[in-house]
């Protein structure tokens, strides 16, 4: 209980594969990782890694042209093994999701207290308008929205980027889950929004105690808030450890390859580098490591990138740094 | 909102005295004389000016139109006398022929087209809308190939071929229900309704399928909108999701079905046709048939304002449902 | 300033290139759908049978004009004598009733009839609507916007209404068959404008004719050289998805009594006058024969419309 309790979420060896008209196309390969209380993960990776179906399928959102399997323990229940009912008493309760788009994840035809009101009631069914009313409110103030009583009447449409996404994350923390997933939660935001967001995320985090999971592609927001880093490859996950070991002692070279087509502030005048070709997408994976047609480090290793894929592996740092990668523990990455 | 509706209303009514002048300029220019028609033949020259002069058409098109919007307000008078002919307001124009104002001519024929249009039409809104969102939720199996495959066939089909058919199979061969007529409501509600199942039926089978194809891919739409997944994120009950998808296939839905419901009097001029029914449409079919130009444009003019009253509510509704357009 | 020629050398090439590529890719698949080759295939028979018609007739051995006495009932008001309106050997159809005239002549010209007064319809409408929709695209301003509340308005305007009226106001002299056409054609290019606007517009603002405009390329040149191949599958499918609306409303009209002269062999009339015969169900073929052509036609010009709008991937509509 205890292990549960101290890890609110865990995702053992999760596979999700999309039947379509060519064939069945695999988007998570095989995913395993935990969160701990208090703590945020930040899932990085470019669009058709595989991050965005990870974060729907540890809700349980994912199509029914998908089979899922694996395990995803949320709170020690596992959401792949209860029913839809079971399901919907653990979403928004235990474990939350805030969206990257929040207009379009709003309903545009109702007032955002409702929103945030409605989603408190789905758990709360005793409650009635008016305590839910005014708790809409109060989450809607924690989320730093000024003068909550009276935006709470007003529509999506009405309010800002930054502070749409605010209603997004009350409506998320209404029910105070123990898991709050966010996929790109700042992408679609100005710079200055996004450091907004991300505080109040952090500060939220840190006052309810959540376990967070950031699904992002930007380094830049990774660096400001996450504990642990996982690196999404086609499917996988290449890279995985604190974020000092992957911002210090990246030891997979598309990791080392998305550090260096991100600024550095401290790095003046270094030039910024491209990974060069074109991402693997699950429809058309490479044999052997999903990587090798875009790695600079190929040819040092041979052969084997091209027929063996690469088990995570240990790697100096802390215990928890791990890479998939042939070139092995001993090869430092410059 | 108040400014919103007032807007609106504004740009109809000017909407719709500009189609009345287009219609004056053009009808009331045109070479064929209306007078000829009343004067009969032989027609005397001094006959066919005293008939010009009895129906105010001795001069330019313009100042008929004037006369026209005239008697829209405030009624005509056509002749002097015990001869009189009294055309009160609103007054869309009078039928020499027949004796009678335009407006008493429709409104008499009124109730007829109405049970039709909106009979079929609410018919149509109701088995559209369940078809469409049952085969959105059997997507690609059985249901949605029976809908889709059904609603393509039908939209292919014209109104008057498939009433025949019907006439036909459910009237004749199977002798369920009248061929024609009808009967008004206020004398037997029985028959009433007797004699409009089928005309209901064919329009809600044609118009339905257009329901159900729109329906559809909405349903389908909706299903797939992030605002779902988000309150689906929120652990709300499928019951709950339907309904909101639903709403979402409705509103789009209504404004359609307020269009139609307008345009239907266009395609009343088949259904009465082919059901032997004297509404609206068989007016205008008849005033065609009768040269009577008062009676074509008047029911042409009806029928213009009915879709322009149409959009306004519609649009009007549209504020009131979707807080997006109120303000901008 | 150099390269000024370069890029206008290519342009037409370029364009060029872009027309026979998606074209010829497109009619491929269309050749593997099979209900749009079904579809083809109802087109292909019911209109060769119109534009054959004095042929087929001719095999036949009748006319749509003589009038057969002998194989009508005078007593009975005129009804054909024989099995489903007088079907026989010589009278593949039957006969019209009252008149006794042979209703397969009369079928085959009246398709004839109703296929010519489509097409001029819809080549008129698509023509007119096309050109007007890539003008607003291109030209803008406030022409785009007037234009664009015009087709606004006649967007909902009841058309069936003013086209019966229209009926009214043209002296009987004037051909009917071409005043079907035109008046059909007045009032059927607003959902063609308003769909080539739209791409028009998207079409303006992309690269190629950006550059075409900053090397000084008249405006002319632009719109046929760079713009209309871009829109060729659009209007095809447009072509092709209204002219059974087209089929349908010139043949109502006639159904209606306000198309073409009574003399006319015309589906919709033929339709039209069943009606009182299939009340009594005295004479099932004369509606029967008439209305299958009509729906065969239909419907695969519905299927073949459907089928050229999934193989050149175009969206109708703003759904």
């Amino acid at each position: 209980m205890a292990e549960t309790e101290q890890f609110p979420l865990r995702v053992d060896d999760l596979r999700v594969d999309f039947a379509t008209r060519q064939g069945t196309v695999s988007a998570v390969d095989g995913v395993s990782f935990q969160v701990e209380r208090g703590h945020v993960l930040a899932i990085v990776g470019e669009s058709g890694s595989g991050k965005s179906v990870t974060s729907r399928a540890c809700l349980g959102l994912i199509d029914d042209n998908a089979t899922t399997r694996g395990s995803i323990l949320v709170e020690g229940q596992d959401m792949l093994a209860l029913t839809e009912r079971e399901r919907n008493k653990l979403r928004g309760q235990r474990i939350s999701m805030v969206f990257q788009d929040a207009l379009a994840a709003l309903n545009p035809f109702a007032t955002v207290g409702r929103q945030v009101a409605d989603a408190y009631r789905v758990h709360h069914p005793s409650a009635n308008r008016k305590q839910a009313h005014a708790r809409a409110v109060e989450a809607l103030a924690a989320v730093g929205v000024p003068e909550p009583a009276q935006r709470a009447a007003q529509f999506p449409h009405e309010f800002s980027g930054g502070m749409r996404q605010r209603v997004m994350i009350a409506m998320a923390i209404v029910n105070e889950p123990a898991v709050l997933i966010a996929d790109e939660p700042t992408t679609a935001l100005d710079v200055t929004v996004q450091a907004q967001v991300l505080q109040v995320l952090d500060e939220l985090r840190e006052r309810m105690g959540m376990a967070m999971v950031l699904v992002t592609h930007d380094l830049g927001v990774v660096a400001q808030i996450a504990d642990e880093v996982a690196v999404m490859y086609c499917g996988h996950f290449v890279e995985k450890g604190t974020v000092f070991d992957i911002f210090d002692r990246p030891s997979h070279p598309y990791t080392l390859g998305l550090l260096n087509s991100t600024p550095d502030p401290e790095a003046d005048g270094k030039r910024l580098k491209a990974i060069p070709g074109v991402p693997a997408s699950g429809s058309s994976r490479p044999s052997g490591c999903p990587f090798h047609p875009r790695c600079a480090y190929q040819p040092e290793v041979g052969e084997r990138c091209l027929v063996e894929r690469p088990e995570l592996g240990e790697r100096p740092g802390s215990e928890q740094h791990r890479a998939a990668c042939h070139l092995g523990p001993e090869r430092k990455l410059p | 909102m108040v400014r919103f509706i007032v807007r609106r209303v504004i740009i109809s009514v000017f909407v719709l005295l500009a189609i009345s002048l287009c219609v004056y300029l053009i009808f009331y220019s045109s070479t064929v004389d209306p007078a000829r028609v009343i004067c009969g033949r032989p027609c005397q020259p001094e006959r066919l000016t005293q008939i010009h002069q009895l129906m105010d058409i001795d001069k330019p098109a313009f100042a008929q139109w004037l006369d026209f919007v005239k008697g829209l307000f405030v009624g005509r008078t056509f002749g002097t006398g015990p001869s009189a002919m009294i055309c009160s307001a609103p007054c869309l124009g009078y039928s020499f022929d027949l004796r009678q104002s335009v407006t008493s001519l429709i409104v008499a024929r009124l109730p007829i087209t109405a049970s039709i249009a909106v009979g079929g039409a609410v018919l149509a809104l109701f088995a559209g809308m369940a078809s469409g969102i049952l085969a959105a939720r059997h997507r690609n199996r059985l249901p949605d190939h029976l809908v889709r495959g059904s609603s393509l066939v039908l939209l292919a089909t014209p109104t008057y071929l498939l009433g025949l058919i019907a006439i036909l199979v459910f009237g004749f061969w199977l002798n369920m229900v009248p061929v024609s007529g009808y009967v008004p409501f206020g004398e037997s509600p029985v028959e009433w309704l007797w004699h409009l199942v089928l005309p209901w039926c064919v329009i809600a089978a044609l118009s339905g399928s257009s329901y159900a194809r729109y329906a559809r891919n909405q349903m389908l739409d909706e299903l797939g909108a992030e605002h779902l997944l988000a309150l689906r994120a929120t652990g709300a009950s499928p019951r709950t999701v339907g309904r909101t998808a639903r709403r979402g296939v409705w509103v789009p839905i209504i404004t359609l079905f307020g269009l139609d419901l307008a345009g239907l009097l266009g395609g009343a001029v088949f259904t009465e046709r082919v059901f032997g029914m004297h509404g609206i449409g068989d007016l205008l079919i008849d005033g065609v048939g009768r040269h009577d130009l008062g009676v074509v444009v008047g029911t042409a003019l009806f029928g213009a304002a009915l879709i322009i009253a149409a959009n306004l509510v519609v649009d009007i509704a549209y504020g009131f449902i979707d807080p997006r357009v109120r303000r901008g | 300033m150099s390269q000024a020629p370069v890029s206008l050398a290519q342009s037409p090439g370029d364009s060029g290139r872009r027309l026979r590529g998606p074209f010829a890719e497109a009619l491929g698949q269309l050749r593997h759908d099979r209900m749009g080759m079904i579809g083809l295939g109802c087109v292909l028979l019911v209109v060769g049978a119109g534009l054959f018609a004095p042929v087929l007739a001719a095999i036949a051995g009748q006319d749509p004009y003589t009038f057969h006495s002998d194989l009508i009932d005078a007593a009975n008001g005129g009804q054909p004598i024989g099995p489903l309106g007088g079907v026989s050997s010589t009278h593949w159809f039957g006969v019209e009733p009252q008149t006794g005239r042979d209703l397969f002549a009369l079928v085959v010209y009246g398709i004839r009839t109703s296929v010519l007064i489509a097409l001029g319809a819809t080549f008129l409408s698509v023509t007119f609507g096309v050109l007007l929709g890539l003008a607003m695209g291109y030209f803008g301003g406030v022409f785009e916007y007037v234009m664009g509340r015009f087709v606004d308005f006649m967007f909902g305007f009841p058309s069936l209404l003013f086209l019966i009226a229209i009926q009214l106001i043209v002296p009987p002299e004037f051909p009917r068959t071409v005043l079907l056409a035109l008046s059909l054609a007045v009032f059927g290019w607003v959902s063609t404008a308003r769909l080539i606007h739209g791409q028009a517009k998207s079409l303006v603002n992309r690269d190629f004719i950006e550059a075409a405009r900053s090397t000084g390329t008249p405006p002319g040149r632009i719109l046929r050289a760079e713009m209309l191949p871009n829109l060729v599958g659009t209007v095809a499918v447009i072509t092709a998805l209204s002219f059974p609306t087209t089929i349908s409303t010139a043949a109502g009209l006639s159904f209606l009594g306000v198309g073409v002269s009574p003399t006319t062999p015309e589906l919709g009339r033929l339709i039209g006058q069943s009606v009182t015969w299939t009340y009594t169900g005295a004479d099932v073929g004369f509606l029967l024969f008439p209305g299958a052509a009509l729906l065969i036609l239909m419907l695969g010009s519905t299927l073949l419309g459907d089928a050229l709008r999934d193989a050149f991937d175009v969206r109708m509509g703003e759904r």
